[in-house]
């Protein structure tokens, strides 16, 4: 019995072991079946991590790549096309297309085209049949800054289209046109990305665009300097020009007057000679040589021998007084030389005193001090301009008589120059503003303001200073200082 | 007598070859001074003056001649000058007429030979001392 009962007893142990193993089991299995499933939406999670990491990773890409073509392309047109078969790639957009409005009036009809290379469905005809139908939903500027002011979706027949303005300068330049899905979701995260792509274009072609005005408006201010540069030297021709005339026209007047005079002592001279001749064919007598006598009295012709060479001396210096003033003036003409030329300065101050003497020697005595100078790199027609301005302008403070003073002086490797005159002076309240543009003391049409500030310039590009020192009633003294520049 | 003022001897030359074919006697001078004294000496009918000179612009000597002798013919022979200071002094009759340089030989001579008979001179100028 005993022995039955501890039977039992095992089975019972074996039983309540058994059910405990399938119980712990069960539980097992429930834990793996909990575990298998949050590992599955782990995965499941993981897995579309990865897909949005795809996808941001791609519009990361899209992005770096508007940014590249920005600075890839040269124009605007190629610009545009490479956005929007980016922009067609990303999206599955398309085809696509950019106006560019050419004028202000913002017309659909009246703007450059570009088009998605993608461009199989429509075509360029069809957007040139697109075209006609913007125009008649905005026909105008106005409807335009209105209606596509911002990103948005359009049905124009079967088919809808996403639209962004382009805007520069706040205003609307251009618009970028996709054909796109009748469902897209305005909201959607991608039209973000589209529209920061479509930022990125506008404001690199603003950029452009501004960068291309602030060229434009350097070559224009190039331009006005060059001209009042010119304007300027014109000014200094004037105040000359009438010196030369006067200078050139007096040895004409005589040469000419002379030249008349020489061809009547020949025809005297002539006259003279067949008579001669008449007398040597006859037999000499009293009569005729009183006769000729008498003739050669009539004919002056003793004054005339004494006096031809007297008129051709003269003559040939006036003719050579006219050739000099006229290679003076061609001196004034190299002005505008761009080519730097190794000199001496004092070669310079000569050329503008040959040039102006006729302008100063009325009223001016000149006492020039020119000391030995080493010769420099320089622009000689440019500093013979500064010479010529601050002569003309010390003439011009002398009102009847007065002195001009011209030192040069080699020192410590700089070529100083100085010019002074005991004419009418600077005020200090003037002192100070010679040297700016426009600014001048001389009656409307007397002077241009600009002989100095362009002096002035014409100092500085060569590295020198340029300083005045007045006192009314007293007189002006300009210094120059040149460094000198012994290599190009 | 017929009177030229320049400041540039070789154009007085010219203009003493030019007359003494004409057999007229003319006086010329380089410098105001002298034309001056001649003015307040002698009787001039014509005085010729360049108009840019060293000393003095051909203006103010010929407005100095109207007061010293009213009555001489004034004239400005230059090869340049203000053409509103020649006007104005025109107007004032401080000078009558303004010559252009370089001249015309026979015009010149013509013009001068006419006036001095028109003011009096007597026809004979040869005699008149040089």
């Amino acid at each position: 019995m005993s022995q039955h009962n501890s039977l039992e007893r095992q089975i019972e142990l074996y039983k309540n072991a058994l059910e405990r193993e399938r119980l712990s089991r069960e539980r097992a299995e429930d834990l793996l079946e909990s575990r298998t499933s949050m590992l599955y939406l782990v995965n499941q999670k993981m897995s579309s991590q990865y897909e949005q990491m795809a996808k941001r990773n791609k519009e990361i890409s899209y992005l770096n790549s508007v940014v590249w073509i920005l600075n890839e392309s040269n124009c605007n047109e190629e610009i545009i096309k490479k956005y929007l078969d980016l922009t067609c790639a990303l999206t599955g957009w398309g085809p696509a297309g950019g106006f560019l409005f050419v004028d202000e009036d913002l017309n659909f009809l009246n703007s450059n085209l570009v088009v998605s290379s993608k461009n199989n469905m429509s075509g360029i005809s069809g957007f040139e049949n697109l075209s006609k139908e913007l125009h008649e939903i905005a026909p105008k500027k106005e409807e335009v800054n209105k209606i596509f002011k911002k990103p948005r979706k359009i049905e124009i027949g079967k088919n809808s289209y996403f639209i962004m303005p382009m805007e520069v300068s706040k205003s609307i330049d251009g618009l970028l046109i996709f054909e796109c899905s009748k469902d897209l979701d305005e909201s959607s995260a991608i039209i973000d990305i589209v529209a920061n792509g479509s930022y990125q274009l506008t404001n690199y072609i603003e950029r452009k665009k501004s960068e291309e005005k602030l060229k434009n408006n350097f070559a224009k201010l190039k331009d006005t300097q060059a001209q009042l540069v010119h304007s300027e030297k014109m000014a200094s021709l004037g105040v000359i020009a009438a010196g030369v005339a006067h200078e050139i026209n007096n040895p004409i007047c005589f040469v000419l007057s002379n030249t008349e005079t020489l061809l009547k002592y020949i025809k005297s001279l002539e006259s003279l000679i067949y008579e001669y001749r008449d007398l040597a064919n006859k037999k000499l007598d009293k009569e005729s040589i009183v006769q000729i006598h008498k003739k050669e009295q009539e004919e002056d012709v003793d004054y005339i021998l004494a006096d031809c060479p007297e008129l051709l001396r003269e003559t040939v210096e006036g003719v050579n007084r006219v050739k000099d003033i006229v290679s003076g003036l061609k001196t004034f003409s190299h002005i505008d030389e761009a080519d730097e030329k190794f000199v001496d300065v004092n070669e310079c101050v000569e050329s503008t005193l040959k040039i102006i003497w006729n302008e100063l020697k009325y009223k001016c005595t000149l006492h020039k001090d020119l000391g030995e100078l080493p010769k420099t790199y320089c622009y000689p027609g440019q500093l013979i301009q500064v010479f010529t301005n601050l002569l003309v302008n010390s003439s011009q403070a002398i009102s009847e008589k007065g002195n001009i003073y011209i030192q040069t002086l080699y020192l410590s490797n700089e070529i100083i120059i100085k010019i002074r005159d005991d004419g009418s002076g600077i005020s200090e309240e003037n002192l100070k503003n010679i040297f700016t543009p426009f600014f001048t003391t001389k009656p409307t049409g007397k002077g241009t303001g600009l002989g100095l500030s362009i002096s002035f310039g014409i100092i500085k590009k060569h590295n020198g200073k340029i300083s005045a020192k007045s006192k009314l009633n007293e007189g002006t003294e300009f210094q120059i200082s040149l460094p000198i520049k012994d290599s190009l | 007598m017929i009177l030229f003022l320049d400041d540039e001897i070789n154009v007085l030359r010219s203009i003493e070859r030019l007359f003494r074919a004409k057999k007229i006697v003319i006086h010329t001078t380089t410098n105001p001074e002298e034309a001056l004294r001649l003015i307040k000496e002698k009787e001039v009918k014509v005085i010729v003056s360049d108009f840019r000179m060293q000393e003095v612009n051909g203006i103010e000597f010929l407005k100095k001649v109207k007061i010293i002798q009213p009555t001489t013919y004034r004239m400005i022979l230059s090869g340049y000058a203000d053409e509103n200071l020649i006007n104005s002094a025109i107007q004032n009759e401080d000078i009558h007429e303004y010559l252009l340089k370089p001249y015309d030989q026979e015009s010149l001579i013509n013009k001068i030979k006419t006036i001095y008979l028109d003011r009096g001179g007597d026809g004979s100028t040869n005699t008149e001392s040089r």
